[in-house]
């Protein structure tokens, strides 16, 4: 279970196959070694720790060696995939107006806010699959980006949970959408 | 000169990447990801992680210190490769000038250097 989701984070931060294979096989490797000797529920606790200690140096490391041009594609695709989920939002929401009352929506708020937080993994997603380099962080600047921007344009006739539950899940949103588009990376190799 | 400068500073290491390329060559065939994060760890006398490890290698690697090639897949490893490393001509000169580097620094401070020769 560990290592297939640290395979999959490694995918989602542009980290080559076989640099992911031959990682996993040291820690699985190590994990069975651990096990035998110190018994299974230690051998655990370590390769949860040896994972959570090496995504950030790893992430550091391939962000670094991408340089700036990986940035740029991560922002870019990020706002690209942000306009085209505004753009597919505020069509549904005027749909939702010329159907419904104001008082119909406001009562209707979390059918709504569902569709907005949907919007956001498919805004995740989207921004994983443009940018072609490190998905997770494609779409983690997609969902930074759509934080800001619900900051900046939120007011109007939803209520006041709206505006701020969706600033704190929208992130997590997009994140998965790019976990989405990092285990497919990894299922088609 | 300046291209010069700038080799010998790509080339400097620190001392974390001095321990794993000591490791690399002390292990000799055995040297792969999970032996070297094991023998650092023991040496240094904390655990280090396996991101550490392949992080500091790969730099090694870039600076032409170690060389690296892919095994093939063994059953203990879940069907997985290892990444075999080894130390370059290159490595071996980088690991005598930071001997020489330590040596010189302990001679200013009018220290005796007790290190094997």
């Amino acid at each position: 279970m560990i290592p297939r989701v640290f395979d999959v984070v490694l995918a989602g931060l542009s980290v080559d196959s076989e640099t992911r294979e031959v990682i996993i096989g040291d820690l699985v490797e190590e994990q069975a070694e651990f096990a035998a000797t110190l018994g299974q529920s230690f051998a655990n606790r370590w390769l949860i720790s040896q994972v959570l200690r090496s995504l950030p140096l790893l992430t550091h490391q391939r962000l670094r060696a991408g340089g700036p041009p990986v940035m740029m594609k991560a922002v870019g695709a990020g706002l690209v995939a942000l306009l085209t989920m505004l753009v597919v939002s505020s069509a549904s929401a005027a749909v939702f107006f010329a159907a419904f009352s104001e008082e119909a929506l406001v009562r209707f708020a979390i059918f709504a806010f569902a569709i907005d937080l949907g919007y956001g993994v498919i805004g995740g997603y989207l921004a994983a699959r443009l940018a072609r380099v490190a998905p997770l962080v494609s779409s983690l600047s997609c969902g930074i980006l759509a934080v800001v921007f619900t900051v900046v344009a939120s007011g109007g006739a939803v209520p006041e949970w709206y505006a701020l539950a969706l600033q704190i899940l929208l992130i997590p949103a997009a994140m998965t959408g790019g976990w989405l588009r990092a285990r497919r990376l990894v299922t088609q190799r | 000169m300046f291209c010069i400068v700038k080799l010998m500073t790509s080339r400097s290491i620190g001392e974390f990447e001095l321990a794993v390329l000591l490791c690399v060559n002390s292990l000799g065939d055995d040297a792969y990801g999970a032996s070297v994060r094991r023998a650092v760890s023991q040496r240094l006398n904390r655990d280090c992680s396996v991101g550490a490890v392949y992080t500091t290698l790969q730099r090694l690697e870039d600076k032409g210190l170690v060389k690296s090639w892919t095994s093939d897949p063994t059953p203990v490893r879940g069907g997985r490769s290892r990444r075999c490393f080894a130390m370059t001509g290159a490595g071996n000169q980088a690991i005598r000038g930071a001997q020489t580097t330590v040596r010189r620094l302990w001679s200013d401070h009018g220290l005796r250097w007790s290190g094997s020769q």
